[in-house]
């Protein structure tokens, strides 16, 4: 407990408070526009934190990144400009919603459950790391393969209307993402000379052009003027996540444990989390078919698992050093600076340290709610503009996050490649969402399916030899293989009960 | 532009067949049986499988030919025209930023998509002015990102 | 009233950035393009030198990630610069090996190198469950087994610790692909896939292993360098143990296009060796764990030309050079 006293004197210092409030604002913002990303923000908090203490300069990192992961919400919501693959999975009903008149609803739910998905997360950091970070580490690529797997099947679920255009979208996101020299052969393919093209397709440009790009062309057909901004409601934004709580318990529940457990795996975080989360919930609703059309069950539990993997990054990469994505790589090298070595002896040599950041974690999705509630109010005035000015500036936007991904106008034109697709896509009804989804797979799906071949010496049956690999192997095969029996038996009944 | 289920289904399929013969040079990693090729491959195989089923289904339910449906809004001359013209527009800029800087570029792209919408002039230029520069000073000096400069606007930066 | 003043300011400043014109470089800000992403060693080595740099020359060095491509369309961004000193970048050890597999025609000498500022040598690590205590253990139960049966990973397809595996073995007098190489997407990946039982071996960087070393996950067995790292006094070299001559570490440089007039680059190396002998700079690297190393101009080409000559020797003995 003495412990616990000492680590909250660490943290509650005016300076580290003003820091954190500082840090949330700045996340919120860099967040809040259009194409910037929290991996941004982190980089360019990284050499302000030279000049700090340990405890301000990991609490900077930790809540402007908490906070840019939830200010980018804001952008998918209004103008459909998702700011990470993560909130792809559930950008389609947030900006339903908007549509309808309820920008607020959507994005009261994405930060309410955001926040309970983030706390969840930190109290099993808190009480289960070492454990969990045991498990994390038998993870090797036969794992991750069949992890990946169950991923990509979310394809399917997930798609609105016909299967098959939902597996013609995600087979357009995995040949876009066969582009480029960073495949396990090292070997350049679909290139065609150019040295900008070695470096593949990066999914923001791809995701702009896709959501955002299709839409702003959709703008300048229908002349924009036509269109009539949504009004919005002006209700409470917290109001009816209470209600939103009471309704969807469950799924708030299953979708931070999810996103916790899945997060921990240094190789998968949240954007196979949101993902599967929302997949799952599709699955088990009662209103499967409200899903994509403006239903914040989805969101309530992908949002809640979207934070809970941000949280559970932090597990293996407190426990063992090993980052799972940029973010956790960044703050560990930043840890290492200040002298704290993540890796179990930490908690023992300098358990108050240890638990600082924790202190720390817990604020900054706290600190969220209120910070966020505000950014919501002063964002949702975008809404008010005309569309005939607002969908220029878009394009703007659009145009130069596509550019700050990589410093290159090649993003641009990535960006206006992927709007063209996506415009023609949603003119055929074939869903955008598991384009992105197999865009941000691919590559895992190629890189543990060809090294664990070469690891097996070509053998499939190693993919089953391993007890956690068997698991999820036979999970995603009767995922797949159920619904098909079921399918044939119940035609066959059916075709019994004619003769 | 819609095209019917038989012309998605035949699209898809040669899209497989594309893929799969593009590629047939990808060599494996040395000494070993998968590399480059294997992931087109298998993407390939399970697109053609998608197509094949498509295609079958759409000649049940009838389909014979392939078709084309024109949507409502390319009747319009004005709308395709003003689709390109954003299209344009994009390609203006990859074209023009590196040489005029961003100040200038994305002023000149905004103002002409805002007169293509139909807004009043005088909020066109002032918006697309303010918006620029707002841009500029938060992207370009706060956050760092090297957006072309324009050498005769050097006091921005 | 107002609008007169902020006219006449702006006039002002505009008069002030014409006569900055005729100073000496630098006069605006200078970018530094980093190969590879945000949050990497060697994005955080590029932006604390990039600091240094800036209080020393007094202009804003910008540091601009432009990743992918394993490195190749970073560089090119670095190569294909105006040679005027207003783009420099780290160029790390892909340099010389990406030219050799046939992924660029870059060289290191379409390249000003200025200085190399760090260098970290192979290491030969394997998983504590493992129950080696010796890399001559390794190496016997290496010899003992056929090739194929022990499988080492940590970087991607021919990138350097592929490469070092190769020459180690090719030094001990087996065939470069004894050891089957499995692809990664680091070392970090790497040392994760061998402790869950992936793989056997990660020859990458000890102080890529660091935090698993110290939580008892991964054993270092040996270093592939001349003389012991002082991060790491117990773990020997290669030639106390096995005899092996075999040597490689990776570095980072600071380079300019090649091209550069000579009292930029006089300017630019000197301001680069008071960044690199900072508190900062040297701080940063011994808490990191990165080694730290000093060569600036001719030896610093020189180094990096003695590393494109042997790598582009053990490659090609490899099948990793591009026919």
């Amino acid at each position: 407990m003495s412990i616990v006293i000492e680590a909250a004197n660490l943290v509650f210092q005016p300076y580290v408070l003003l820091v954190i409030f500082g840090a949330a604002a700045f996340g919120m913002f860099v967040g809040a526009i259009p194409g910037l990303t929290a991996t941004m923000a982190t980089a360019l908090l990284v050499p302000v934190t030279f000049f700090m203490d340990p405890v301000p300069a990991i609490a900077t990192i930790v809540t402007a990144t908490a906070m840019a992961i939830f200010a980018g919400d804001i952008p998918g919501t209004l103008l459909r400009m998702p700011g990470t693959p993560a909130s792809a999975a559930y950008v389609q009903d947030a900006y339903a919603m908007t549509r309808q008149g309820r920008p607020e609803a959507a994005l009261g739910a994405s930060l309410v459950f955001s926040s309970i998905g983030g706390i969840f997360g930190t109290l099993v950091l808190i009480s289960a790391s070492p454990v969990l970070a045991e498990i994390a580490l038998k993870f090797s690529s036969f794992e991750y393969f069949w992890l990946v797997v169950l991923g990509l099947s979310c394809a399917v679920f997930i798609s609105p209307g016909s299967p098959a255009r939902g597996l013609i979208a995600l087979f357009i996101g995995l040949f876009a993402a066969t582009v480029g020299l960073d495949n396990p052969a090292a070997v350049p393919r679909y290139t065609f000379g150019s040295v900008e093209m070695m470096g593949g397709v990066q999914f923001i440009p791809a995701m702009i052009g896709l959501f955002a790009v299709s839409e702003v062309i959709r703008a300048f057909i229908k002349r924009a003027s036509d269109v009539r901004p949504p009004s919005t409601s002006g209700k409470s934004i917290f109001r009816q996540q209470a209600t939103n709580l009471v309704t969807y318990p469950v799924q708030a529940l299953r979708g931070s444990v999810l996103g916790t457990a899945i997060g921990a795996l240094p190789g998968a975080g949240a954007d196979i989390a949101a993902w599967i989360s929302y997949a799952i919930s599709k699955k088990f609703s009662k209103t499967p078919e409200k899903f994509g059309k403006g239903h914040v069950e989805g969101l309530v539990e992908a949002g809640a698992s979207n934070n809970g993997a941000m949280s559970g990054a932090w597990i293996p990469a407190l426990v063992f050093g090993i980052p799972g994505d940029s973010i956790t790589a960044i703050v560990i090298g930043v840890l290492y600076i200040k002298g704290i070595n993540p890796g179990p002896m930490v908690f023992i040599t300098q358990p108050e340290m240890i638990y600082a950041v924790f202190i720390v974690f817990l604020l900054a999705n706290v600190i969220m709610l209120p910070l966020g509630w505000i950014a919501i109010k002063g964002a949702r005035h975008v809404l008010s503009i005309p569309q005939k000015v607002l969908m220029p500036v878009i394009l703007m936007f659009c145009m130069v996050g596509s550019f700050a991904i990589n410093n290159s106008v090649f993003g641009i034109g990535l960006m206006l490649f992927f709007g063209v697709i996506g415009f023609l896509m949603e003119e055929n009804d074939i869903p955008i969402a598991p384009a992105i989804l197999g865009l941000v797979l691919g590559p895992m799906l190629e890189q543990n399916f060809v090294t664990s071949m070469i690891k097996s010496d070509g053998s499939f049956l190693a993919f089953f030899e391993r007890p956690i690999a068997a698991g999820l192997g036979l999970f995603s095969i009767a995922i797949w293989t159920i619904p098909l029996v079921l399918w044939l038996l119940h035609r066959r009944s059916a075709r019994q009960s004619l003769t | 532009m819609r095209v019917t289920d038989l012309t998605l289904g035949l699209l898809t399929l040669l899209g497989g067949i594309a893929i799969y013969l593009s590629a047939i040079n990808f060599h494996a990693i040395p000494g070993q049986d998968y590399g480059a090729g294997t992931m087109p491959r298998a993407i390939a195989f399970v697109t053609g499988l998608v197509g094949i089923f498509m295609i079958t289904k759409a000649v049940i339910a009838g389909e014979r030919l392939p078709g084309l449906q024109l949507a409502e809004w390319t009747r319009s001359g004005g709308a395709v025209l003003r689709m390109f013209a954003v299209l344009g527009l994009i390609v203006a800029y990859i074209v023009v930023s590196p040489l005029l800087g961003f100040l200038p570029t994305a002023f000149c792209v905004m103002l002409v998509a805002m007169l293509i919408l139909g807004v009043r002039i005088p909020t066109a230029i002032i918006v697309s002015a303010i918006t620029s520069v707002v841009i500029q000073q938060s992207f370009g000096k706060l956050l760092l990102v090297p957006l072309p400069r324009s050498d005769f606007l050097n006091f921005f930066w | 009233m107002k609008f007169i003043k902020t006219i006449a300011a702006v006039g002002g400043l505009m008069a002030m950035t014409g006569a900055a014109w005729a100073q000496e470089y630098p006069e605006r800000p200078i970018q530094m393009i980093v190969p590879w992403g945000a949050g990497g060693g060697t994005d955080a080595v590029g932006r604390l030198l990039g600091a240094e740099i800036q209080k020393e020359l007094g202009v804003p060095v910008n540091v601009v990630n432009r990743t992918g491509g394993s490195g190749v369309v970073g560089h090119s961004a670095i190569a294909n610069a105006d040679p005027d000193g207003y783009t420099i970048g780290i160029m790390t050890i892909e340099i010389d090996m990406m030219h050799w597999q046939g992924l660029t025609d870059l060289t290191y000498e379409d390249f000003d190198v200025l200085a190399i500022v760090n260098s970290d040598p192979g290491g030969v690590m394997v998983s504590a469950d493992a129950g080696y205590d010796s890399v001559e253990a390794l190496l016997e139960k290496i010899k003992s087994e056929p090739a194929g049966t022990f499988k080492a990973s940590g970087t991607g397809q021919g990138g350097i610790w592929h490469v070092g595996l190769a020459g180690w073995l090719l030094s001990e007098g087996l065939a470069p692909d004894h050891v089957t190489f499995v692809p990664s997407q680091g070392a970090a990946p790497g040392l994760t896939d061998m402790v869950a039982g992936g793989v056997d071996i990660v020859p990458s960087s000890l102080a890529e292993g660091r935090s698993m070393i110290d939580a008892k996950r991964v054993v270092p067995l040996a270093t592939m360098s001349a003389d012991r790292q002082d991060a790491f006094p117990d773990v020997p070299t290669l030639a106390e143990s096995t005899g092996s001559d075999w040597n490689v570490a990776v570095w980072r440089s600071v380079a300019a296009p090649a091209g550069l007039p000579e009292d930029v680059k006089v300017k630019l190396m000197d301001a680069i060796e008071t960044a690199y002998h900072s508190d900062a700079y040297q701080d940063f690297m011994k808490d990191r764990g990165f080694g730290l190393r000093w060569a600036k101009g001719d030896d610093a080409t020189s180094i990096v030309a003695a590393d494109d000559a042997v790598f582009g020797d053990v490659m090609t003995k490899a099948g990793l050079a591009a026919e």
